[in-house]
Protein backbone atom coordinates (compact mmCIF):
# COMPACT_ATOMS: atom_id res chain seq x y z
CA UNK A 1 0.00 0.00 0.00
CA UNK A 2 1.17 3.49 -0.86
CA UNK A 3 1.60 6.16 2.14
CA UNK A 4 -1.32 8.08 0.66
CA UNK A 5 -2.84 5.31 0.32
CA UNK A 6 -2.70 4.84 3.88
CA UNK A 7 -3.48 8.11 5.07
CA UNK A 8 -6.91 7.59 2.96
CA UNK A 9 -7.19 4.73 5.14
CA UNK A 10 -6.66 5.89 8.18
CA UNK A 11 -8.85 9.08 7.71
CA UNK A 12 -11.61 6.84 7.20
CA UNK A 13 -11.32 4.84 10.54
CA UNK A 14 -10.54 8.21 12.20
CA UNK A 15 -13.63 9.92 11.15
CA UNK A 16 -15.63 6.71 11.99
CA UNK A 17 -13.89 6.87 15.11
CA UNK A 18 -12.57 3.59 15.19
CA UNK A 19 -8.99 5.30 15.65
CA UNK A 20 -7.07 8.46 16.93
CA UNK A 21 -4.04 9.79 15.65
CA UNK A 22 -1.85 12.01 17.08
CA UNK A 23 0.98 13.95 15.08
CA UNK A 24 4.49 14.58 16.81
CA UNK A 25 7.22 15.82 14.48
CA UNK A 26 6.73 13.29 11.20
CA UNK A 27 5.48 11.07 12.72
CA UNK A 28 1.47 10.32 13.25
CA UNK A 29 0.82 7.68 16.05
CA UNK A 30 -2.46 5.70 15.86
CA UNK A 31 -4.21 4.05 18.71
CA UNK A 32 -7.85 2.34 18.55
CA UNK A 33 -10.74 4.51 18.92
CA UNK A 34 -13.12 2.62 21.66
CA UNK A 35 -12.64 5.00 24.40
CA UNK A 36 -14.81 7.23 22.24
CA UNK A 37 -17.35 4.43 21.04
CA UNK A 38 -17.47 3.44 24.94
CA UNK A 39 -18.24 6.54 26.27
CA UNK A 40 -20.36 7.32 23.16
CA UNK A 41 -22.27 3.95 25.32
CA UNK A 42 -22.43 4.85 28.40
CA UNK A 43 -24.09 8.28 27.36
CA UNK A 44 -26.91 6.74 25.57
CA UNK A 45 -27.33 4.06 28.39
CA UNK A 46 -27.71 7.45 30.43
CA UNK A 47 -29.73 8.71 28.17
CA UNK A 48 -31.92 5.90 28.19
CA UNK A 49 -32.50 6.18 31.88
CA UNK A 50 -33.81 9.72 31.58
CA UNK A 51 -36.36 8.92 29.25
CA UNK A 52 -37.32 5.76 30.51
CA UNK A 53 -38.35 7.70 33.90
CA UNK A 54 -40.10 10.35 31.99
CA UNK A 55 -42.12 7.44 29.91
CA UNK A 56 -42.49 5.87 33.29
CA UNK A 57 -44.32 9.09 34.38
CA UNK A 58 -45.96 9.54 31.30
CA UNK A 59 -47.29 6.33 31.14
CA UNK A 60 -49.24 7.12 34.54
CA UNK A 61 -50.55 10.37 33.00
CA UNK A 62 -51.61 8.45 30.24
CA UNK A 63 -53.52 5.54 32.40
CA UNK A 64 -55.15 8.35 34.47
CA UNK A 65 -57.01 9.35 31.15
CA UNK A 66 -57.69 6.34 30.19
CA UNK A 67 -59.50 5.51 33.43
CA UNK A 68 -61.01 9.06 32.87
CA UNK A 69 -61.50 8.75 29.91
CA UNK A 70 -63.91 5.31 30.29
CA UNK A 71 -65.47 6.96 33.09
CA UNK A 72 -67.04 10.05 31.12
CA UNK A 73 -67.51 7.55 28.10
CA UNK A 74 -69.93 5.33 30.84
CA UNK A 75 -71.46 8.55 32.24
CA UNK A 76 -72.35 10.04 28.75
CA UNK A 77 -73.54 6.25 27.39
CA UNK A 78 -75.24 5.88 30.82
CA UNK A 79 -77.41 8.47 30.02
CA UNK A 80 -77.91 8.15 26.19
CA UNK A 81 -78.46 4.30 26.83
CA UNK A 82 -79.36 3.16 29.92
CA UNK A 83 -79.37 -0.50 28.83
CA UNK A 84 -75.64 -0.31 28.29
CA UNK A 85 -73.05 -1.62 30.85
CA UNK A 86 -75.97 -3.74 32.68
CA UNK A 87 -72.92 -6.39 33.85
CA UNK A 88 -70.66 -3.39 35.17
CA UNK A 89 -71.44 -2.41 38.98
CA UNK A 90 -70.93 1.12 38.37
CA UNK A 91 -67.50 3.39 38.32
CA UNK A 92 -67.09 2.85 42.26
CA UNK A 93 -66.13 -0.85 41.41
CA UNK A 94 -62.89 1.03 39.38
CA UNK A 95 -61.81 2.99 41.93
CA UNK B 1 -36.02 -4.12 17.76
CA UNK B 2 -37.72 -5.63 21.12
CA UNK B 3 -40.35 -2.92 22.88
CA UNK B 4 -41.84 -5.60 24.95
CA UNK B 5 -40.26 -6.94 28.10
CA UNK B 6 -41.53 -10.35 29.01
CA UNK B 7 -43.09 -9.44 32.58
CA UNK B 8 -44.98 -6.44 31.29
CA UNK B 9 -42.40 -3.83 31.69
CA UNK B 10 -42.38 -1.77 28.72
CA UNK B 11 -38.97 -0.51 27.84
CA UNK B 12 -37.46 2.30 26.09
CA UNK B 13 -35.04 2.06 23.23
CA UNK B 14 -32.17 4.58 22.71
CA UNK B 15 -30.40 4.48 18.92
CA UNK B 16 -27.66 6.69 17.37
CA UNK B 17 -29.56 5.59 14.18
CA UNK B 18 -26.52 7.95 11.94
CA UNK B 19 -24.08 10.63 12.60
CA UNK B 20 -27.02 13.25 13.08
CA UNK B 21 -29.87 11.20 14.67
CA UNK B 22 -30.54 9.63 17.56
CA UNK B 23 -34.13 8.10 18.01
CA UNK B 24 -35.76 7.16 21.30
CA UNK B 25 -38.35 4.44 20.93
CA UNK B 26 -41.38 3.28 23.49
CA UNK B 27 -45.32 1.67 23.09
CA UNK B 28 -48.30 3.15 25.27
CA UNK B 29 -50.83 0.97 26.21
CA UNK B 30 -53.35 3.45 25.10
CA UNK B 31 -54.73 5.24 21.91
CA UNK B 32 -52.48 8.03 20.15
CA UNK B 33 -54.99 10.41 20.87
CA UNK B 34 -54.26 10.29 24.60
CA UNK B 35 -51.08 9.85 24.48
CA UNK B 36 -50.65 12.72 21.83
CA UNK B 37 -52.88 14.65 24.91
CA UNK B 38 -50.51 14.29 27.56
CA UNK B 39 -47.76 15.78 25.34
CA UNK B 40 -49.51 18.69 24.15
CA UNK B 41 -51.52 19.91 27.39
CA UNK B 42 -49.18 22.09 29.33
CA UNK B 43 -50.48 20.93 33.02
CA UNK B 44 -50.60 17.41 31.32
CA UNK B 45 -47.09 17.61 30.48
CA UNK B 46 -45.55 19.39 33.55
CA UNK B 47 -46.29 16.38 35.26
CA UNK B 48 -44.15 13.60 33.62
CA UNK B 49 -41.74 15.69 31.74
CA UNK B 50 -39.26 16.03 34.96
CA UNK B 51 -40.23 12.83 37.10
CA UNK B 52 -39.42 13.33 40.53
CA UNK B 53 -36.91 9.98 40.43
CA UNK B 54 -34.64 12.37 37.79
CA UNK B 55 -33.79 14.98 40.84
CA UNK B 56 -34.92 17.67 38.62
CA UNK B 57 -37.92 20.16 39.32
CA UNK B 58 -39.77 21.98 36.56
CA UNK B 59 -40.09 25.58 38.14
CA UNK B 60 -42.47 26.34 34.73
CA UNK B 61 -43.80 24.82 31.70
CA UNK B 62 -45.34 27.07 29.09
CA UNK B 63 -46.25 25.23 25.95
CA UNK B 64 -48.21 27.00 23.42
CA UNK B 65 -48.96 23.68 20.94
CA UNK B 66 -49.27 25.18 17.41
CA UNK B 67 -47.46 25.61 14.70
CA UNK B 68 -45.23 28.70 15.24
CA UNK B 69 -46.42 28.31 18.86
CA UNK B 70 -43.41 28.82 21.30
CA UNK B 71 -42.36 26.62 24.53
CA UNK B 72 -40.28 27.54 27.42
CA UNK B 73 -39.39 24.84 29.90
CA UNK B 74 -37.15 25.99 33.17
CA UNK B 75 -35.47 23.08 35.68
CA UNK B 76 -34.24 23.68 38.84
CA UNK B 77 -31.92 21.84 41.41
CA UNK B 78 -30.96 22.76 44.95
CA UNK B 79 -29.51 26.39 44.87
CA UNK B 80 -27.85 25.99 41.17
CA UNK B 81 -28.99 28.48 38.11
CA UNK B 82 -32.13 27.18 36.40
CA UNK B 83 -31.76 25.99 33.05
CA UNK B 84 -34.24 26.83 30.25
CA UNK B 85 -35.11 24.77 27.32
CA UNK B 86 -36.93 26.49 24.58
CA UNK B 87 -38.02 26.91 21.05
CA UNK B 88 -40.94 26.87 18.61
CA UNK B 89 -43.54 24.48 16.93
CA UNK B 90 -42.99 23.83 13.15
CA UNK B 91 -45.92 20.68 12.80
CA UNK B 92 -48.60 20.20 14.74
CA UNK B 93 -50.42 17.02 13.53
CA UNK B 94 -53.05 15.75 16.56
CA UNK B 95 -52.85 12.90 17.28
CA UNK B 96 -50.49 12.10 14.54
CA UNK B 97 -47.09 14.45 14.76
CA UNK B 98 -45.06 17.20 16.49
CA UNK B 99 -42.05 19.20 15.54
CA UNK B 100 -39.93 21.37 17.13
CA UNK B 101 -36.93 22.96 17.37
CA UNK B 102 -34.61 23.21 20.13
CA UNK B 103 -33.22 26.88 20.50
CA UNK B 104 -31.25 26.57 23.92
CA UNK B 105 -27.82 26.14 22.10
CA UNK B 106 -27.18 27.58 18.41
CA UNK B 107 -26.74 24.24 16.94
CA UNK B 108 -29.53 22.32 18.44
CA UNK B 109 -31.40 19.72 16.73
CA UNK B 110 -34.84 19.42 15.67
CA UNK B 111 -37.01 17.14 17.48
CA UNK B 112 -39.96 15.09 15.49
CA UNK B 113 -42.41 12.70 17.14
CA UNK B 114 -44.33 10.58 15.81
CA UNK B 115 -47.54 8.50 17.28
CA UNK B 116 -48.53 5.74 15.73
CA UNK B 117 -51.65 3.42 16.72
CA UNK B 118 -52.40 -0.07 15.99
CA UNK B 119 -54.52 -1.94 17.98
CA UNK B 120 -55.23 0.12 20.50
CA UNK B 121 -51.09 0.40 21.24
CA UNK B 122 -49.41 3.59 20.64
CA UNK B 123 -45.76 3.10 19.37
CA UNK B 124 -44.18 6.70 20.04
CA UNK B 125 -40.89 7.62 18.14
CA UNK B 126 -38.46 10.54 19.20
CA UNK B 127 -36.47 11.82 16.55
CA UNK B 128 -33.60 14.12 17.24
CA UNK B 129 -31.60 15.26 13.95
CA UNK B 130 -28.72 17.39 14.91
CA UNK B 131 -27.36 19.96 11.74
CA UNK B 132 -24.06 17.74 11.79
CA UNK B 133 -22.57 14.80 14.03
CA UNK B 134 -20.16 17.44 15.36
CA UNK B 135 -23.42 19.10 16.94
CA UNK B 136 -24.92 15.55 18.11
CA UNK B 137 -20.80 14.69 19.48
CA UNK B 138 -20.73 17.58 21.28
CA UNK B 139 -24.17 17.28 23.02
CA UNK B 140 -23.22 13.94 23.94
CA UNK B 141 -19.96 15.11 25.45
CA UNK B 142 -22.21 17.99 26.95
CA UNK B 143 -23.90 15.84 28.77
CA UNK B 144 -20.90 14.34 30.14
CA UNK B 145 -18.64 17.44 31.82
CA UNK B 146 -19.62 20.59 30.13
CA UNK B 147 -22.90 20.86 31.94
CA UNK B 148 -24.34 22.81 34.59
CA UNK B 149 -23.52 21.38 37.92
CA UNK B 150 -27.24 19.73 38.51
CA UNK B 151 -26.86 17.80 35.19
CA UNK B 152 -23.68 15.79 37.22
CA UNK B 153 -26.01 15.51 39.76
CA UNK B 154 -28.82 14.11 37.30
CA UNK B 155 -26.16 11.73 36.56
CA UNK B 156 -25.48 10.30 40.02
CA UNK B 157 -29.50 10.09 40.61
CA UNK B 158 -29.99 8.10 36.69
CA UNK B 159 -27.07 6.07 38.33
CA UNK B 160 -29.48 5.29 41.48
CA UNK B 161 -32.43 4.64 38.74
CA UNK B 162 -30.44 1.76 37.90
Amino acid sequence: MTLTGMKKHVGILERAGFVVTEKVGRVRTCKLGLRQLEEEAAWIEKYQKLWDARFDALDQVVEELKRKETFDGRENGERASPRKETHDGGPEVRA
Amino acid sequence: MESEHPHGKKLTTVDRKSERELVVARTFDAPARVVFEAWTRPELLKRWWAPKSTGLVLLSCEADVRVGGRYRFEFGQGTSKPMAFFGNYLEVTPHSRLVWTNDESEDGPVTTVTFEEKDGKTLLVLHELHPSKEALDAAMEGMEGGMPESFAQLDELLATLG
